[in-house]
């Protein structure tokens, strides 16, 4: 009897396994290779990281510079294939009627007999919403909604991270049509023509008023890691509303800033200090004018749509919300406020295309529905709904079942995906992020258990180790980057060519860079330390954070050919929580690890200042000095395009020769939708997708001319 | 036995008090800036520069001392207050509120199936011992006990969502689905004027309001993580059952009921069995306190809403005014169902007294 039963189970439990494969093999098998489009040169293959699918291909030469008085002279008159948007640029420094403001009806989303919630867009990520308040987010899933609920002064033209075109403004700034001035003294004052008749999602009117509220508001804000910064330093030249009033009370009292504590400061210097910042943004008539201490080429970068930090609120509303009032007698109550106790934390009330219809806290998930009175015309979508879906098998499967029209799919996940039925992908997006190894050339050496010894006797290194710039080529050489895009990034990546990636104004193409040469590589070791360094060897210990596998297989690749190099060049590898690496990165006790950056605004300065500046994010952990600051001040105080690319390349050419880090590579990302999403396309400087251009129809497609512009590959199953 | 609860009920707060501070001091061995993970999660967010790490020190206060961080912590808390959940991005008590419902009707309909077949099997195996039903049942229960939740979770959503419910949607429409509702279902519950929540709890508020397709689509949702949850839970419980039983029918007083020629079936149910439950009502109780503490797994492959989920982000982000508000929150419980159960020993053996 027992062996029936065993025999029964057996045969219930190879049932059940068989149905499990069946479904298993019904997602991954290639069913239906419908059709494949592939435009002539595309780039490299593709990846997706878990961050929203951006990115585009590039132009083969340097890209036209993002602002400054040259950006206007070529006014993108273009008519994008978004409905209502027009790319309008004003003759005169004047408010014009509103164009572009023709309501086009909601089109008619076909309703196939297969296509699921027709009018509804639902996309399954991880994402984790922050907040929803402009002048707090600073991340990009928060700022995806935002995105879609608030306008900008100026949008992006389409694909391109580097044209400009009108929103809430109704010219884009240039010297000559007057609205941008620059005074004897080197002050600069950009003027917005504010577009009438735009309405916020309560029905009230959109004035110059709420334009220079929403950026007083911003820099007086000022959270701590947040994005004020942005604005705080082209308009009052620093990095905090805190350090200013500081240095207002330093002024007046002769102390030293470092000694003097914000929440004791006198209260005539917090109100100068707010004065300050009534004073760089102020309305004019109907137009709001920015009074810029310097010239400050990025500042439509910095402003433009995708920067959340920029979006322009209603001042009634915000009031009525419980914000600040705009009075410079209590601003700093309402200065770096807890999340929980900012009163627009979880409200909208903007005027994009869309508005806010729940954000659940129990799921993460966030709705929005469509703005029918938006101003460039309505949305196709009714409803856009992006839901919160940790687990990858979860996400899959609404993918397939169309419960999901777009679904994130991090890289190890591809090979599930390729191939779905009733799939989109679209891949070779040039994304905006680099990857570094950071070589510590000042190590903070007490208690410090990543250098051994402390000294170069084989069993440690000295503090100053990377200082040598022997050293540094020499880890650079043995770094094998085609090993490295093939095997781990799986082609979908590209070699960096230094500080600035590709695709932001003023890279280089022709810029020299490293590649694995063993040879090479000896011969700087055996310079590095007078030849001392060769004979002793050394011992340290390489950090990367816990799961990052990538980092790990990097600093693998350096273990391995320093081993070939020199078998007394010992890397010991470690990973450590996030929290601790925090910690030990702010310490600089790291001697080798490695890092990223994601760009805040399209210009070459948001590169190189993080890595090169004595101030920098890295950098200033890293020991590197302020060598390169004056160059990267020059560069960034004028208009002159030339001058700039002349700054710029020599910075790459330095980084080169210095060797100030491991450039490692330039990530490709790739998009997965079903079939019926039609409209997609992508610019590298949007927090994630275009809800706005898309709907849901039975002929679907991309947007085709953009997608050929770009380069992506597209591949349906 | 009102003294015995009373004193039961009075420890509490001492052990909350404990627990509580446990976590602080443990918190001392960690450097501040490490703390600051919960509110910077990529060197991305440093980009106004590394001050910002000691404006962010400042402001949650994490440099004080930790009797300062305690005290306003304690201060904040018999204001009833629990603090500011990062992960859930609401107030603590919000989050608890808002989760555990959902936990808890999760609870209800996996805590029923479980016990009452493991209750049922475990007799069944005994009476039946080295029988082919045991035998049987032995396989089911290793199985159950063996294999892990997440694979058992995946693999039936895989069955269940990924192949019934794509291949038959006119049969299975809004079955098996991730997640707590339908979308239409979402937007009926989410307005107000059409539907009244009551219990938090989705089925129940539904029969309540009388919307009985909501309440057959919650129901549908629910299927996957009840089985999933049983199925791993009752083979536990069965064996334990199985053993229970076993033993008690080699007691005397079972011989001598057999001998007094009382009928098998009363035998069993009168006499064997209401004894061998003394256990199971011990590890019910031990079960009952896991589900509702949340259970993480079930919760991520299903993407339902409950505590698990929470808890577990909450945890891994060192979200601190989170875990402590979970601590308390799930001690209680611990202690509150301690207690039921130690109660239920006197209804089971009238011999237990409580003193």
């Amino acid at each position: 009897m027992s062996r029936r039963s065993h025999w029964i189970s057996l045969i219930v439990l190879v049932l059940l396994v068989s149905l499990a494969l069946v479904s298993c093999n019904q997602s991954q098998k290639p069913k239906d290779q419908s059709q494949q489009q592939q435009p002539p040169s595309a780039s490299k293959e593709t990846t997706q990281q878990p961050p929203p699918p951006t990115g585009t291909t590039d132009k083969e030469k340097p890209t036209t510079p993002s602002a400054g008085n040259e950006q206007p002279q070529s006014p993108e008159k273009k008519q994008t294939s978004e409905p209502g948007k027009t790319a309008d640029n004003q003759k005169s420094c004047e408010a014009s009627q509103p164009v572009g403001i023709t309501p086009t009806t909601p089109e008619t989303t076909a309703v196939a007999g297969d296509i699921k919630n027709p009018d509804t867009l639902i996309t399954a990520d991880i994402s984790d919403i922050d907040s929803l308040d402009p002048a707090f987010v600073y991340d990009t899933s928060s700022g995806e909604v935002l995105f879609h609920t608030y306008d900008n002064l100026l949008a992006y033209d389409g694909p391109h991270p580097d044209k400009f075109k009108t929103m809430l403004a109704t010219t884009i700034p240039s010297v000559q049509n007057g609205c941008i001035k620059e005074n004897p003294d080197g002050s600069v004052v950009i003027s917005f023509p504010i577009r009438t008749g735009v309405k916020f999602h309560d029905g009230s009117e959109l004035t110059p008023e709420d334009v220079a509220y929403s950026f007083q508001r911003l820099l007086t804000f000022d959270r701590s890691g947040g994005p004020s910064w942005l604005l705080l330093t082209p308009l009052l030249g620093v990095n905090s509303i805190e350090d200013l009033a500081k240095q207002i009370e330093a002024k007046a009292t002769g102390k030293n800033t470092k000694d003097l504590d914000f929440k004791k400061l006198g209260a005539d210097s917090l109100k100068q200090a707010c004065e300050r910042v009534l004073g760089a943004i102020q309305v004019n008539g109907d137009k709001v004018e920015f009074h810029l201490p310097t010239p400050f080429p990025p500042f439509f970068a910095v402003i433009a749509q995708s920067a959340s930090w920029a979006a322009v609120i209603s001042k009634k509303w915000a009031i009525a919300q419980g914000a600040w009032d705009g009075n410079c007698a209590d601003w700093v109550n309402y200065h770096d406020p807890q999340k929980e106790k900012d009163p627009l934390y979880d409200k909208i009330n903007g005027t994009g295309p869309f508005k806010l219809d729940y954000w659940d806290h129990k799921t993460g998930d966030i709705s929005i529905v469509r703005n029918d009175d938006y101003w460039s015309g309505p949305a196709k979508l009714k409803k856009v709904i992006i839901k919160k879906v940790n687990e990858w098998s979860t996400r899959k499967l609404m993918l397939e079942n169309g419960e999901a029209d777009i679904a994130t799919v991090d890289r190890q996940y591809i090979d599930q995906v390729d191939g779905m039925k009733g799939v989109r992908l679209i891949r070779g997006q040039i994304r905006m992020i680099l990857n570094y190894i950071f070589m510590n050339q000042a190590i903070k050496a007490e208690g410090n258990d990543y250098i051994g010894s402390g000294k170069l006797d084989g069993n440690g290194i000295p503090p100053d180790f990377f200082k040598d710039v022997h050293v540094r080529r020499g880890f650079n050489y043995v770094f094998d980057w085609e090993t490295y895009i093939r095997e781990v990034q799986k082609n979908e990546a590209e070699q960096a060519k230094g500080p600035i990636p590709r695709g932001v104004p003023f890279y280089n193409p022709e810029q020299k860079t490293y590649h694995l040469d063993l040879k090479e590589a000896e011969t700087h070791f055996k310079e590095a330390w007078g030849g001392k360094l060769w004979d002793k060897g050394f011992k340290l210990t390489a950090v990367y954070v816990s799961g990052g596998d990538d980092a790990k297989s990097a600093l693998e690749i350096i273990r391995r050919n320093l081993q070939q190099v020199n078998p007394k060049f010992v890397i010991e590898i470690a990973n450590v929580e996030w929290s601790t690496f925090l910690s030990k990165s702010v310490e600089g006790s790291m001697p080798l690890y490695l890092g990223g950056w994601q760009e805040d605004y399209h210009d070459a300065h948001n590169w190189v200042f993080p890595v090169m500046h004595s101030k920098g994010t890295y950098s200033e952990h890293l020991g590197i000095g302020t060598q390169y600051d004056d160059e990267m001040a020059s560069a960034i105080k004028t208009f002159d395009d030339a001058k700039r690319q002349q700054v710029y390349n020599q910075l790459q050419q330095q980084a080169y020769e210095d060797a100030i880090a491991i450039f490692m590579v330039q990530p490709l990302g790739r998009h997965y939708q079903r079939r019926w999403v039609d409209g997609y396309y992508y610019n590298p400087i949007w927090p994630g997708r275009n809800f706005y251009v898309m709907s849901k129809k039975p002929d679907a497609h991309p947007n085709q001319e953009y997608i050929k512009e770009l380069n992506l590959e597209i591949k349906e199953w | 036995m009102l003294a015995y609860i009373a004193r039961r009920l009075m420890l509490l707060p001492l052990i909350l008090f404990g627990v509580t501070i446990l976590i602080f001091i443990m918190l001392q061995f960690m450097n501040p800036y490490a703390r600051l993970k919960l509110y910077v999660r990529s060197p991305a967010e440093l980009k106004g520069g590394t001050d910002q790490l000691d404006r962010l020190l400042v402001k949650y206060g994490l440099n004080d001392p930790f009797w300062v961080q305690y005290g306003h912590w304690l201060e904040q808390v018999a204001q009833g207050n629990l603090g500011w959940s990062e992960t859930a991005k609401t107030s603590v008590l919000d989050a608890i509120q808002n989760r555990f419902p959902a936990t808890a009707e999760l609870t209800l309909y996996a805590i029923v199936p479980l016990v009452f077949f493991a209750i049922w099997m475990g007799v069944a195996a005994a009476v039946r011992h080295n029988l082919w039903a045991d035998q049987f049942l032995r396989f089911i229960t290793v199985i159950g006990t063996s294999l892990p939740i997440f694979v058992l979770g995946l693999f039936l959503l895989m069955i269940c969502y990924g192949l019934l419910y794509r291949h038959l949607p006119s049969l299975f429409e809004g079955w098996f689905a991730p997640g707590r509702l339908s979308e239409w279902a979402q937007a009926a519950v989410r307005d107000s004027k059409q539907f009244n929540s009551i219990t938090g709890m989705v089925t129940i508020d539904a029969i309540l309001n009388g919307q009985w397709r909501i309440f057959w689509d919650a129901l549908g949702h629910l299927i996957l993580p009840v089985v999933g949850l049983s199925f791993s839970g009752w083979a536990y419980l069965q064996r334990v059952m199985r053993s229970s039983m076993l033993e008690t029918l080699r007691q005397d007083y079972v011989t001598t009921a057999r001998a007094k020629g009382l009928p098998e079936k009363r035998v069993i149910v009168k006499h064997a069995r209401r004894n061998a439950l003394i256990p199971i009502v011990t590890l019910v109780g031990f079960t009952v306190i896991g589900l509702l503490g949340g259970v993480i797994i079930t919760e991520t492959i299903f993407n339902y809403p409950g505590l698990g989920n929470w808890t577990a982000a909450a945890a891994i982000q060192l979200d601190i005014p989170s875990v402590l508000g979970y601590v308390l929150f799930a001690t209680t419980l611990l202690i509150l169902i301690n207690l039921i159960v130690d109660l239920l020993y006197t209804v089971i053996d009238p011999r237990v007294r409580l003193i």
